[in-house]
């Protein structure tokens, strides 16, 4: 029982963590939560499936496009709420004006695709493999190779390419992001894009796993997907992805082994509680302590 | 017991970098007791552990016979301790006036009880533009500190210091950014505040300026106390000479 | 008085008692995403008082927000070890999930049902509450106390190196903040006759937040024409039917690019006390010293 447990804590982790590494890159980088995060995770899930069901696109197909449209909503959502606005007052401003475009997105979605649940289609085959005490349908196995798949292309970007390089030190040294200028603000577009990008394929996997989305699931994904980032420590993307497996299998041990609907109450207590002693959080925060 | 403040091996570690090492202070009632140290010396950590702001790691604080090692900040200011800032920190657009109360506040009620108390009271209105005449600055009562040139701001700022009744005042860097006549002044200041009873502890960088008014001295240098007595001792000494030069 | 409008009346000023909840958290410096748990915690206590135990209102209300303020306590306590406004965020927005799983699952209250039967909230109650707390802000503000707290919200370190006790400034502050949002609580349970756990979730959190920075975080007057004017939009944007959200949040997308600090700020009022000054003392502009 416990290994299935396991592998399906393993898989919704996977799911979080696409999430989660978007809040920390845009934490490390503008110091700022964009709340218009989760709501992009939606509409990347809705697009997913309007691509697959009314264009008839296979699935990877609809999950590329989806997920691209996805990071350029984020980056819609820099302009209209980050970009312009300056952070005057205990930088709340940018904040509230990121959930107000969450908002809006969770409206436009209501219009389009209804306020109820919709069924996202079945585009590939479900088989159930079983190895040992495991049962595994294909789908999680897609969502399992996708998801870490992607988790390793942003390890490798963050650590080896120019760009990620130059976001990392951003977050380190604002000095710097001041001296590189302009520069700056265009690397902060791009990693509004890859964040965007990333919820995207969250979307559409949790869509794919799940086989419903409504528009209201940005909400409540949305504080846990910020709760695993504090866990972690903030502006840390490393450790966002590993706080997100262990969320992940928390919450289904939790559900399988104590109680099922008091499951978030003992997430979050535990949170709170390695907030309260380790403000860094489990793996130590990656932006200045002067900020 | 003639000591006001008396630390011994005062330490003080900041993950890897140690910012005072084993300091003994001795400072008795009535000194102008002054504090130099090439940059980063850790003056101002000293006086950040003493007020409270940072425990130490290990050693121990007296403040008038009393081990205060452990106690609270406030609690601290309250037994008779101030401070003035380096960093000249004040409270967003507060007023001059309301800047020095707030100096005097911990000494008053302030709770819910006092709600219906203006801000100040007549007796304090009056104490408060004493103190600023004191300084020199009666003419700025109304203004927002921040507004003003900087050799007023630390006017201020020590006006504010001087609000609690202290026994004792930290002046931390309180001429830098000041003309020669605006030294003067302060110096004049100090003098006058020592006069009164309350012992004064300067940190400084213009040493010129600490030598002509300290009774006695000493020399911190990556966080040791590397000399102590009085000024003409200090400057003759070897290795503080040596800490100055090579610094440069 | 027509019922619809006495109606919205009574919902903005429950809403600006919401807003001076918060601001009382913010004008020390801090913040918070409780707000919306705080005003469950009263409206279910006031709730249950009345409609099990048939306690008068008044004391009903009392109690609630007496409880309700013990919580804003026990919240505000570890708030302090953390030392930046996000970490406070998300500790508040943790502990109001909590109590948004807790109202869920406690069939007494209700659970996901919700509980009924309250009534008794009054345009002259509501209107007499909100006069009293505005009041009682105004007074403060220009008090000791108020000095001690504005010393505090622009720096808790300068304060506590001059003698103040920053941490039962702020602790204070926040409990006065969850009485208050606990007031209003069991104000809105009594108008609205019936309460559910969803409305005092983040999602209501976030909207007292929205009324304050909106509004205006810097100043008294912001949170309370924060309230106002949100409270008024909402209500006006009926039209606009399912699209009624979306035009609050655009409204607020502009807000924001266009006056980040809120509507009402400290220069704002120093420029209307002035004119008015100035209006007083036809042509002759002597400023006294």
């Amino acid at each position: 029982m416990i290994f299935q447990f396991l592998i399906d804590g393993i898989i919704l982790g996977s799911t979080y963590a696409l999430l989660t590494s978007g809040y920390a890159l845009l934490i490390g980088t503008l110091y700022l939560l964009n709340l218009a995060h989760a709501d992009t995770f939606m509409i990347g899930a809705f697009l997913g499936l309007t691509f697959v069901s009314v264009l008839q696109m296979p699935f990877f197909v609809a999950l590329i496009a989806a997920s691209i449209c996805s990071g350029i909503l984020a980056v819609g959502v820099y302009f209209t709420s980050f970009r312009f606005v300056k952070s005057e007052y205990m930088d709340v401003a940018p904040f509230l004006s990121s959930i107000a475009m969450g908002m809006i997105l969770q409206v436009v979605a209501s219009e389009i695709w209804g306020t109820l649940q919709s069924a996202f289609p079945e585009t590939i085959q479900v088989t159930q493999y079983h190895i040992g005490p495991i049962i595994l349908s294909s789908i999680q196995l897609v969502v399992l190779l996708v998801a870490n798949g992607l988790m390793v292309a942003l390890y490798c970007l963050l650590t080896f390419s120019k760009v990620g390089k130059a976001l990392r030190a951003i977050c380190e040294d604002s000095t710097l992001a001041q001296l590189l200028g302009v520069k700056a603000s265009r690397i902060i577009l791009f990693t509004f894009f890859i964040s965007g990008v990333l919820a995207g394929v969250a979307g559409v996997l949790i869509g794919f796993l799940f086989g419903a989305i409504e528009p209201f699931m940005g909400a409540t994904v949305g504080l846990k997907g910020i709760g695993i980032m504090v866990l972690g420590g903030l502006g840390n993307v490393i450790g966002a992805m590993v706080a997100a497996m262990i969320m992940g299998i928390a919450e289904v041990l939790t559900a399988g082994y104590f109680s099922a609907s008091y499951r978030d109450a003992i997430v979050w207590g535990v949170l709170i509680l390695v907030l309260l002693f380790k403000p860094g959080g489990l793996f130590g925060t990656r932006i200045q302590e002067g900020r | 017991m003639s000591e006001i403040l008396v630390t011994k091996r005062l330490t003080k570690k900041f993950g890897g970098l140690t910012a005072l090492s084993e300091v003994d202070l001795e400072v008795s009632k009535g000194d102008i007791y002054g504090i130099i140290g090439p940059n980063g010396a850790g003056k101002t950590t000293l006086f950040n552990v003493v007020t409270g702001l940072f425990f130490g790691d290990h050693g121990k604080i007296f403040f008038d016979g009393v081990d205060i090692t452990r106690i609270e900040a406030h609690l601290r200011i309250r037994m008779g301790i101030a401070r003035t800032f380096q960093n000249l920190s004040f409270f967003g657009k507060m007023s001059v006036r309301e800047t020095v109360m707030v100096g005097y506040l911990c000494h008053t009620h302030h709770g819910y009880r006092s709600i219906f108390c203006r801000r100040q009271s007549a007796e304090e209105n009056k104490r408060i533009e004493d103190l600023l005449l004191f300084m020199g600055i009666e003419k700025y009562k109304g203004e927002n500190v921040i507004n003003l040139p900087i050799g007023d701001q630390r006017k201020v700022d020590m006006a504010r210091a001087l609000a609690g009744n202290p026994k004792l005042i930290l002046l931390d860097e309180p001429v830098s950014g000041m003309t020669a006549g605006e030294m003067g002044t302060v110096a004049e200041a100090i003098r006058n505040i020592r006069d009164s009873g309350i012992t004064v502890i300067v940190v400084e960088h213009n040493v010129n300026f600490i030598m002509s008014l300290a009774n006695h001295m000493a020399v911190l240098n990556f966080g040791h106390r590397i000399a102590d007595g009085p000024p003409r001792e200090i400057q003759q000494n070897v290795e503080v000479i040596e800490a100055y030069l090579g610094s440069e | 008085m027509n019922l619809y409008i006495a109606g919205i009346l009574i919902t903005i000023e429950i809403n600006v008692i919401l807003a001076l909840s918060l601001y009382s958290v913010i004008s020390t410096g801090q913040f918070s995403l409780a707000h919306g748990a705080f005003m469950g915690i009263g409206a279910y206590i006031s709730s249950v008082l009345t409609v099990n135990f048939h306690v008068p209102l008044g004391v009903a209300l009392l109690i609630a927000a007496l409880i309700s303020g013990g919580f804003g306590i026990i919240v505000g306590f570890p708030a302090l070890r953390v030392r930046r406004n996000l970490y406070l965020a998300i500790a508040t927005l943790g502990f109001g999930e909590i109590m948004r799983v807790v109202f869920l699952n406690t069939e007494y209250i209700g659970a996901a049902t919700g509980f009924r039967g309250m009534k008794g909230t009054s345009l002259s109650l509501a209107t007499g509450v909100v006069a009293i707390l505005i009041i009682f802000f105004y007074v403060v503000e220009r008090s000791r106390l108020g000095l001690a707290r504005e010393a505090v919200r622009y720096n808790p370190d300068a304060a506590s190196m001059m003698g103040l006790n920053v941490t039962r400034i702020k602790v204070t502050a926040f409990a006065q903040g969850a009485f208050m949002a606990g007031l209003a609580g069991g104000l809105y349970a009594h108008y609205a006759y019936f309460i559910e756990p969803s409305t005092f979730g983040f999602f209501g959190s976030l909207i007292i937040l929205f009324f304050v920075i909106f509004g205006g975080g810097e100043v008294l007057w912001g949170s309370i024409i924060g309230a106002v004017i949100l409270t008024a939009l909402l209500e006006l944007l009926r039209f606009t039917l399912s699209w009624r959200i979306a035009f609050y949040g655009a409204i607020i997308v502009i807000i924001m690019l266009v006056r980040p600090q809120g509507l009402v700020d400290k220069n704002l009022l120093n420029w209307i006390s002035d004119s008015v000054r100035g209006m007083v003392s036809f042509g002759g502009s002597k400023r006294g010293e």
